[in-house]
């Protein structure tokens, strides 16, 4: 069915060539003889050569890590996105004061060589590495930081809503910084070391081009930070070249890059040929179905592993028949999870119980799960008083995602099966948003994808259900509204055993279980090809779409 | 291409090839006696027949339901099961180039049906009234032919909201402007006619000269742009749908089936490579037609 | 023909404000919230309204459009919402991809579409003038964008000579900016390795956007032939016994090609209007992906300034062509004299 054969020729090929060229000698000599002379003549192949050689910084591929993505970067700036593309970026050059340990939710100090957290007096301390210097020689200090966390909060934007109960912060010496809060918040310690932040950028950098907008514009297209990388340059959605910062604090004794290369590739097939015939070692943002077919090719191996992202659709809960709990019930038994995992998501994924993915912190596998039984989902419909469905539904999807299409597909066909129509639009991703957003009009289905930035349900139950978090506000566009859920979450977030803050959030589970507003479809694994002679990858899945290349070695 | 001027505009200069025989009755027969005696054009006039039956008979056709989906066939490739394969939903890629040939055709007709009556009523007001009526409307056209097709469509496109009928509206819109314009140099060339000159005299009112008079002497210009037009319209849906701005999956629309078929035409090459064939045929054996009636009309001008 | 040159020129600014009136009507027309785009999904009401401000967003469309217009009089085309960055600073990076492909695309449409027009001319209802005329309505048949999958299928997947996306390989560094053409500068880098990279990128693009424009121009040149050894002094020269050869020199290819060359200046506007689909499908970083990126993201001041940068190119090109064309025949000027 594949043409893997003519596949493995090609790579060979492809190989052989660079081979030939690797050594400066033959490189010259194949331009000598093809680069000038043979493009009149034989045109093609000597391109080939002359493309496959390159003009590679180093001679041997061992010192230069290159990694493609299929999606672009929103903003070299790491306080102002919480986009899914431009973490790669920022974690070659940025670092935070905690991290998540190895693959764990576990918090572990990094930049900060300590910490306290004392709940009952509401004060964070951070005690800081010595002799920790930015790229551009500035120090890494108490100042420093709590410039940063000023910045943070005052450009309101990345992760600046776990910061939110940080009322003051004090310097009592340089490596020491005080934050006071205005009460227990869960997920508060997590803002220190999630994905999105926060990240230290050199207060140097941020004085010298504080302007109105606290550097902003500067730090949207240059870096500077702690980080093993410095950024070499940049070309806006092409590429973004990175060399080491030979004052890294964690020094480059070991088997480490030299510099790093993010290549952006539009086009997937590319991107994966790419990868194939080992131009590239890793390729993010790959449509699932190439990643899936890559498993068996030669030179690659794809990383699978449960992550904490979630794929759902969405039902209206406030407008039309699906503002009826039995309806959504009916339908989320009539949907296929099994076709959703096994054949669209390649068997990625699979069907969990409740909201939560099952290794997230939380996960109950002992609540009820939704199963495929179309008959079943007739007669509710019946007794819901939808005999033979006969209403109308939309699904709408943005561009971009791979997945929300077939599913929606699926979906479509499905609910043909119980009499309701459904039809379905690709939307841009603000026009998307926009119709979602406002309440009055919003009365779609629709697909929706969530991974936590916050290592605890509350990131979950109160994005996608709470009623605080309608329309714009969260991300709850199913206008789902629960008044228990809502007491029992604010309980939750704000309690400070942990043992009663997680049976708190298991009812909240239950709650939005029985209500379906939502069908829980995917508990989906993080897949990512990379070359097999990469080593040293470590994939934690808070840490999500990106690699730390400091990690990385062949 | 499709991005070419509708009726390729650089191609047909119909300006030129106007009405060589203001006479209509005296020769129908005979251009489509000439059309036929020409082997290219006989053929395009077969292959766009062969696409009109399928469009028609479609459900009598396809082998299989186009929309169903069916995940244990996916990626099916091309054999005894499934003649051109099957997609990601494992549905079969004949069946929906069968279904396709529906949504392409009755686009087409739509884009140049919509657009040839504005553009004519336009052009027909212009040239007739002439003056300040003129110069205004012509500016407005100037306006809209001053963007290049493709990119105002998309624009008019991504404003309505992706659709096959809203794309079909957003072509129209770019469209009509070389109707008005065609239509306008007709009337202007007209109204010193004898004949025209004499129906004034006579005393017969405007509307009645235009409807009677003028129209009816400009149906062949009008006739001849669009059966050139009609390949660049499947063309031009195709490309806002392959950006994703015309007919939404899993609607069976050749242009929609190569924008999701491009991503896997690494192991899947049936996908897109199918439905992109059905286009060629089609827009080819339109253009075939069109240009063997332009060549029947006005030999001379035929390239 | 001076009047109507007058004409022209006076009407230029004019359509260029209307077009960019059009333009802003159309985009600000979608229902759209791009404040909440840039904010990311995990972002709060309060980080959106604080974005919707900061970009003006929650201004009155006229307010907008004055602020816009008034802007642009400073050569300010207002703030990419993808990019987060100056859209004219995005233009002027990827502008100088789209021209190096059109140029490219023209270049081909000239040294294939002039030969072949002419021999298919020469050669009139000879069996090389039938494969031709085959060949050309062939290629003005074809999606642009299915073309450039099957060359992609073809010479990428299958026979792996060529590259089938991007401006040079990843292993190669972009040469230093000088022209913004990568086969140029990377000449002028004396990095013989990138130009060979460059060049073979630049290929199957070139050829897939080139495809249409040299039907056109094959077609019109065979055409511009045939009238033109058909003509009376032609006639009249070869009754005076000159030889064939040399009369195919001397008066056809001379004459035919006069009016083709205006025809180019037509498909300039063509192309690179054309190079949209193109570059969507080769990943080529040019002005036409940024504009369907732009638009798939409703980044409005994006697709302004894109679509007031195309067009204007393609009015002045048409202009230009007018112009050309009026100096070289007469005869039409008077005729459209009389038309207007």
């Amino acid at each position: 069915m594949t043409p893997e054969p003519v596949l493995r020729d090609d790579a060979n090929r492809g190989q052989l060539i660079d081979e030939l060229l690797r050594t400066p000698m033959s490189r010259r000599d194949a331009l000598r003889r093809g680069g000038m002379a043979g493009l009149a003549l034989t045109g093609m192949s000597t391109l080939l050569a002359a493309c496959g050689g390159g003009s590679t910084a180093s001679g041997s591929g061992a010192q230069q890590l290159v990694m493609s993505s299929g999606a672009t970067p929103v903003t070299l700036d790491p306080m102002t996105s919480l986009d899914g593309q431009s973490p790669l970026l920022w974690r070659c050059v940025y670092e935070t004061l905690l991290e998540f340990k190895g693959s764990s939710t576990d918090l572990e100090p990094h930049l900060a060589k300590a910490y306290e957290y004392d709940t009952k007096a509401n004060r964070l301390v951070f005690h800081l590495r010595d002799g920790i210097t930015f790229t551009d020689g500035a120090a890494l200090d108490a100042a420093a930081v709590k410039l940063n966390v000023e910045r943070q909060m005052a450009v309101n934007q990345g992760i600046a809503y776990a910061l939110a109960p940080i009322k003051k912060i004090e310097t009592p010496d340089a490596s020491t910084v005080v934050l006071h809060t205005s009460g227990y918040s869960d997920g508060l310690l997590d803002g220190f070391a999630s994905l999105y932040g926060l990240y230290l950028i050199s207060p140097k950098a941020i004085q010298d081009h504080k302007g109105k907008d606290w550097a902003q514009s500067w730090l949207r297209s240059n870096m500077v930070g702690t980080g093993p990388y410095q950024l070499e340059n940049y070309a806006l959605n092409q590429q973004a070249a990175f060399t080491k910062h030979d004052k890294y604090w964690g020094g480059f004794s070991g088997p480490h890059f030299e510099r790093v290369v993010v290549q952006y590739v539009n086009d997937a097939s590319s991107e994966r040929l790419q990868l194939e015939r080992g131009t590239s070692s890793v390729a993010f943002f790959l449509p699932d179905d190439d990643v899936y077919a890559m498993r068996d090719e030669q030179g690659v191996d794809v990383l699978n592993r449960p992550a904490f992202t979630t794929y759902y659709i969405g039902l209206p809960c406030h407008t039309g028949p699906t503002a009826d709990k039995r309806v959504r019930q009916a339908i989320s038994y009539g949907f296929d999870y099994d076709t959703a995992n096994k054949h669209i998501l390649n068997g990625t994924a699979t069907q969990p119980h409740g909201p939560l993915p099952h290794t997230f912190p939380g996960y109950d596998a002992s609540l009820p799960r939704y199963e495929y039984d179309p008959d079943r989902a007739r007669k509710m419909l019946a007794d819901a008083g939808h005999e033979g469905g006969g209403f109308e539904l939309k699904y709408i999807y943005e561009s971009g995602y791979y997945w929300k299409r077939p599913f929606g597909e699926l979906f479509q066909a499905n609910m043909k099966d119980l009499g309701i129509t459904v039809s379905t639009q690709e939307l841009s991703p603000s026009t998307w948003a926009a119709k979602l957003q406002d309440k009055s009009s919003a009365n779609e289905a629709y697909g929706v994808a969530w991974w936590p930035s916050l290592a605890t349900p509350f990131d979950f139950l109160w994005t996608l259900f709470a009623t605080s978090a309608q329309g714009s506000s969260g991300y709850n566009f199913t206008y789902y509204s629960n008044k228990t859920f809502d007491g029992l979450l604010d309980q939750a977030t704000s309690e400070v055993d942990k043992a009663k803050r997680m049976a708190l959030y298991q009812r909240c589970q239950q709650i939005v279980v029985d209500d379906a507003p939502y069908l829980y479809i995917s508990d989906v694994n993080y897949l990512l090809p990379m070359a097999s002679s990469l080593k040293g990858a470590v994939f934690n899945p808070m840490y999500l779409n990106v690699l730390d290349p400091y990690e990385l070695h062949t | 291409m499709s991005t070419v001027a509708p009726g390729g505009g650089a191609l047909a200069a119909p300006e030129t090839l106007l009405n060589e025989d203001r006479d209509d009755g005296r020769n129908r027969l005979q251009v489509l006696r000439r059309l036929a005696s020409n082997p290219l054009s006989l053929a395009g006039m077969v292959v766009l027949a062969l696409f009109v039956i399928m469009a028609v008979a479609a459900p009598l056709i396809a082998p299989d339901d186009p929309t169903a989906f069916n995940g244990a066939a996916k990626f099916t490739a091309p054999g005894a099961s499934h003649l051109l394969g099957t997609d990601d939903a494992g549905r079969d890629i004949l069946s929906r180039i069968i279904y396709g040939s529906r949504y392409s055709l009755t686009a087409a007709v739509g884009i140049l049906a919509f657009a040839a009556t504005a553009g004519t009523a336009v052009g027909l007001v212009a040239g007739y009234v002439g003056g300040w009526v003129d110069e205004v409307l012509m500016r407005v056209t100037d306006m809209f032919l001053a963007f290049p097709a493709l990119v105002l469509a998309m624009a008019a496109a991504a404003a309505l909201g992706p659709s096959l009928f809203n794309a079909v509206v957003a072509t129209a819109i770019v469209w009509w402007p070389w109707y008005a314009r065609l239509v306008r140099g007709q009337v202007l060339q007209l109204k010193n006619e004898p004949f025209v000159a004499a129906a004034r005299v006579a005393g017969a009112r405007p509307g009645r000269i235009i409807l009677r008079h003028v129209l009816r002497n400009c149906t062949t210009p009008i006739i001849v742009q669009m059966s050139l037009d009609v390949g660049y319209a499947i063309l031009t849906m195709a490309s806002l749908s392959f950006v994703g701005l015309g007919a939404q999956p899993p609607t069976p629309e050749w242009g929609s089936m190569i924008s999701v078929g491009r991503d896997f035409y690494l192991n899947q090459w049936w996908y897109a490579t199918f439905p992109g064939l059905a286009i060629f045929l089609v827009v080819m054996a339109a253009n075939l037609v069109g240009d063997g009636l332009q060549e029947a009309l006005a030999p001379r001008r035929a390239l | 023909m001076l009047r109507l040159l007058k004409r022209r020129l006076i009407a230029f600014p004019i359509v260029l404000f209307g077009m960019s009136l059009m333009t802003f009507a159309l985009t600000h027309l979608v229902p759209g919230d791009p404040a909440r785009l840039l904010a990311g999904p995990h972002a709060s009401a309060a980080q959106v309204a604080e974005l919707r401000h900061q970009y003006g967003f929650d201004q009155s469309l006229p307010a907008q459009y004055a602020t816009y217009m008034g802007d642009l009089a400073h050569g300010d085309l207002g703030m990419s919402i993808t990019t987060r960055r100056p859209v004219t600073e995005d233009i002027a990076q990827f502008f100088p991809a789209t021209i190096e492909l059109t140029v490219a695309a023209l270049l081909l449409v000239a040294l294939i579409g002039l030969p072949l027009g002419l021999a298919a001319g020469l050669l009139k209802g000879r069996m090389p003038d039938h494969l031709i005329r085959l060949l050309s309505i062939s290629a003005v048949s074809m999606p642009v964008f299915w073309l450039g999958i099957v060359l992609q299928i073809i010479f990428y997947e299958k026979l792996a000579i060529l590259p089938a996306s991007g401006r040079i390989g990843e292993l190669s560094i972009p040469p230093a900016h000088v022209t913004g053409f990568y086969v140029l500068d990377s000449l002028f880098a004396g990095d013989f390795a990138a130009f060979g990279s460059a060049l073979a990128h630049l290929v199957l693009p070139a050829f897939t956007l080139a495809a249409g424009s040299l039907a056109v121009i094959t077609r019109m040149t065979r055409a511009s032939v045939v009238e033109t050894s058909e003509a009376d002094h032609l006639r009249a020269a070869r009754a005076k016994g000159l030889s064939n050869g040399l009369v195919i020199r001397r008066h056809v290819v001379r004459n035919a090609l006069l009016p083709v060359t205006t025809v180019f200046g037509l498909q300039v506007g063509t192309l690179l209007a054309g190079s949209i689909l193109t570059e969507v499908v080769f990943s080529w970083p040019g002005i036409g992906l940024y504009a369907v990126n732009a638009i798939s993201n409703l980044d409005y001041t994006a697709i302004m300034g894109v679509t007031l940068l195309i067009s204007a190119i393609y009015l002045a090109v048409n202009l230009v062509t007018d112009l050309l064309y009026l100096l070289l025949d007469p005869r039409i000027a008077d005729a459209q004299e009389a038309m207007a």
